[in-house]
């Protein structure tokens, strides 16, 4: 067991120190921080095999991993992460009907998250919305 | 191939470690542990190993699979591969340099250009 003083936490883009989140089984998240991975790992032990109907409000949700974007989950003022100018970067398409290796995330509601180190892949409609997302760069 | 039932556990030292043989190796704790240790997933050797996901591996142009098992493909082994849409790609863990022999992977997918995907298709494609 380490403690870590939560004042020395780094900063991070949504104005404040990280939050790392302490309990990942429920199904809404707010003001913490987590990876993808960790998540669907729990959700694998619990006998899941998708992430479906979890709410993040004001989260950080950290990679690497690739999100497979399914029905009814929905982005709201969140910031997708460093894509480098380029949205095309964060965006992995398909070759076949699944996407072996991505973290499946259905019906679930993002508001005012950041993502860190996340691709993004699914059908071509949701692709499309991630794309034309303008950069700053 | 390893023998799943006498495959070792994931190892302690895995941030430092180069050289895998017969134990389970979960990419992204891998990873993880490397960063940890300052230094970059490159020059590892995986022998007989199950490599664990999920997650999405950008292999390098130096990167070998051989005798491999890439995993259940639920029968088109194109859903293993995704395109990258742009230059780059986040999201993915590279992999320089490393060699896989006689592994098993278990939910990892494959990033890369279209070329890159293109041509590992063809070479997993049985020949008419």
């Amino acid at each position: 067991m380490t403690f870590v003083d939560p004042a020395r936490m780094p900063a991070i883009g949504l104005g404040r120190k990280l939050n790392p989140a302490m309990d990942v089984n429920k199904s809404a998240f707010e003001g913490e921080d987590l990876a993808l991975y960790d998540l669907f790992v729990h959700h694998l032990r619990t006998g899941r095999s998708v992430i479906d109907g979890i709410t993040f409000t004001g989260c950080r949700v950290e990679g690497p991993a690739v999100m497979l974007v399914l029905d009814g989950t929905t982005f709201d003022a969140t910031n997708f992460g460093e894509s480098k100018g380029d949205m095309g970067n964060i965006v992995l398409r398909p070759v076949g009907n699944m996407a072996i290796g991505a973290i499946p995330v259905r019906n679930c509601t993002f508001v005012g998250c950041e993502f860190f180190a996340l691709g993004f892949t699914g059908n071509e409609a949701i692709l499309s919305q991630i794309l034309a997302i303008p950069t700053s760069a | 191939m390893p023998d799943l039932n006498t495959i070792g556990p994931v190892p302690d030292d895995l941030g430092v470690r180069t050289h895998f043989e017969k134990v389970r190796v979960p990419l992204v704790h891998l990873i993880e542990a490397i960063d940890a240790a300052g230094g970059t997933l490159r020059g590892r050797r995986f022998v007989d190993c199950v490599i664990h996901g999920p997650c999405v591996v950008i292999p390098g142009a130096e990167t070998r699979f051989e005798h491999c098992n890439l995993g259940d493909v639920a029968g088109d082994l194109r859903n293993l591969f995704l395109r990258a849409a742009g230059p780059l790609i986040i999201g993915g863990i590279p992999l320089h340099d490393s060699v896989f022999e006689g592994c098993i992977f278990m939910g990892v997918g494959i990033a890369g250009d279209d070329a890159f995907v293109d041509r590992f298709i063809e070479t997993l494609t049985p020949k008419a």
